[in-house]
């Protein structure tokens, strides 16, 4: 069987197709990979969904109720000048929360550390 | 030397798709940073231009795999390739006229696929390839895009409930430009990569590159400098109807919709589909408009575009075999010259008809008005 291995590559090509998984369900298989359907839509809600909530609670993180001059912000909302003491009034507020939000963001670059991974090295 | 000549024309056809295909689809990264404020349009398209060209180069295991499984390759010729991408380029142009945000892949794959049947006859089409790879996936992938979108609209609007506008408005803004710069990398991996493929194709086709050979690196340095130029010109007309178009969007949808279509995209591409990223855009884009109470959907506009998407491939593939057939009955380096004037004298057409109602960076963010064009009379700019 050894000895044929130059004819016996014209043998296996039913394996081929089958790939890693072809225990179940190779009619449907051919058409959708619902393995690969179904990751895409779990691993996209976690990764697009999740990370932008995880977004949002660092932000909220970041602007936890508890500082005095939270509502001011509400009243200044129009103008976008000022950040700084805005930012530099939450941070002094509330250490819990810049912990919480800095290790939300900490994750969500991660995350998109791992996705540029993924391109250069998944392709 | 006329084989030479021919291919000669190819590449440059070739790359005039890749320079569509960027301008085209610059909305699908950059139009909800735009509308939102998030960016300067001028800023907003150099970021993506630049991120387009650094994805382009990011992953080169670059083959032909755009007719592969669609195609029978062998039946492939350089006339063949030369016929598709006059198909592709002049769909693109036109929905671009339209404002039609479609699908750059679906013209070129079908605009290779017409000139395919028409050289060769309804069996060099692996139909089944084209139904699981191209078809099945196109009719899926906005409807994820859709789906994740709006879970993460409504979760962000959830949590963030309590965060006054300003905070939540500028923070936003930051995720969303790193939201959206992730679509414009991973644009510039998929989608430069099929012209790349293309031209191997027909160096290919051609004999001078051997069967299943990899793209030189001249080819991948032209077309990640065309995909780029491309993007940074801005397919305005697009991105006003993608950013205000389909809905009025704020930051925090931005941040969700470009996370949302970065996700698909790179996933699927990591599966191997590669996606039509214009469609998962337009999903998200839509799913942010669902997610959050109270949004306007226009559906209408969102119908426009279901409709173009469903033409694309059989318009393009009729444009394909059309200018198959002028080239092959004419015959050889002639036949190509002139459809390769024609195809120069369609595009110069179309865009000066775009001129009379120009869109471009200072009016793309006009108030929507059910029309491509901003309807108050514009000064042509520039």
């Amino acid at each position: 069987m050894s000895t044929t291995s130059g004819p016996g590559r014209s043998l296996r090509p039913s394996q081929n197709p089958q790939g890693s998984d072809g225990d179940k369900g190779e009619n449907v298989n051919s058409w959708i990979n619902l393995t690969a359907l179904w990751q895409i839509v779990v691993v996209g809600l976690l990764a697009g969904a999740g990370l932008p909530a995880l977004f949002a609670v660092g932000l909220r993180a970041l602007n936890t109720p508890g500082s005095r001059v939270q509502t001011a912000g509400a009243g200044a909302a129009g103008g976008m000048t000022g950040t700084d003491t805005e930012s530099g009034r939450v941070y002094g507020g509330n250490p819990m929360g810049l912990a919480i939000g800095v290790l939300c963001f900490a994750i969500v670059l991660a995350a998109i550390g791992y996705g540029i991974y993924l391109i250069v090295a998944g392709t | 030397m006329t084989k030479d000549l021919i291919l000669a024309l190819v590449v440059v056809t070739a790359l005039g798709f890749d320079f569509t295909n960027g301008f085209h689809d610059t909305g699908n990264a950059m139009a909800t940073s735009i509308a939102t404020g998030a960016l300067g349009p001028r800023t907003a398209v150099a970021l993506s231009g630049v991120l387009n060209l650094v994805g382009a180069f990011l992953s080169l295991s670059v083959a032909a795999t755009i007719a592969s499984g669609l195609v029978q390759t062998h039946l492939v010729t350089v006339t063949v390739v030369f016929a598709g991408l006059a198909g592709g380029i002049i769909w693109n142009l036109l929905t671009w006229l339209l404002g039609i945000p479609s699908s750059s892949s679906h013209a070129l794959i079908g605009g290779v696929i017409g000139a395919t049947i028409a050289a060769a006859g309804g069996h060099a089409v692996k139909w089944h390839g084209l139904v699981s790879k191209v078809i099945i996936p196109a009719g899926l992938s906005p409807v994820i895009a859709l789906l994740i979108a709006a879970t993460g609209t409504w979760l962000i609007y959830r949590i963030s409930r309590n965060i006054s506008n300003a905070s939540r408005t500028h923070g936003f803004r930051l995720g969303q430009i790193g939201s959206a710069s992730m679509v414009s990398l991973a644009h510039g991996t998929n989608d430069a990569q099929k012209t790349m493929g293309v031209i191997t194709l027909a160096l290919i086709a051609n004999g001078t590159l051997a069967s299943g050979s990899k793209a030189p690196f001249w080819v991948i340095l032209t077309c990640a400098l065309a995909i780029s130029l491309g993007t940074y010109v801005g397919g305005w007309r697009v991105i006003r109807t993608l950013g205000k178009g389909l809905v009025e969007i704020e930051s925090p949808q931005g941040m969700a919709a470009e996370s949302a279509s970065a996700a698909v995209i790179l996933l699927s591409s990591h599966f191997g589909y590669s996606l039509s990223t214009t469609h998962v855009a337009t999903g998200s884009i839509l799913g942010v408009g669902v997610g959050k109470k109270g949004a306007e959907v226009r559906w209408n506009v969102a119908g426009r575009m279901a409709t173009a998407w469903l033409f694309t491939l059989p318009i393009a593939a009729v444009v394909g075999a059309g200018s198959y057939g002028l080239a092959h009955v004419i015959g050889g380096l002639a036949g190509v010259i002139v459809d390769f004037v024609i195809l120069i004298g369609i595009a110069g057409g179309i865009y000066l008809r775009s001129r009379k109602t120009a869109v471009s960076a200072h009016n793309v963010n006009d108030e929507w008005t059910g029309t491509v064009a901003p309807s108050e009379p514009e000064p042509a700019g520039v």
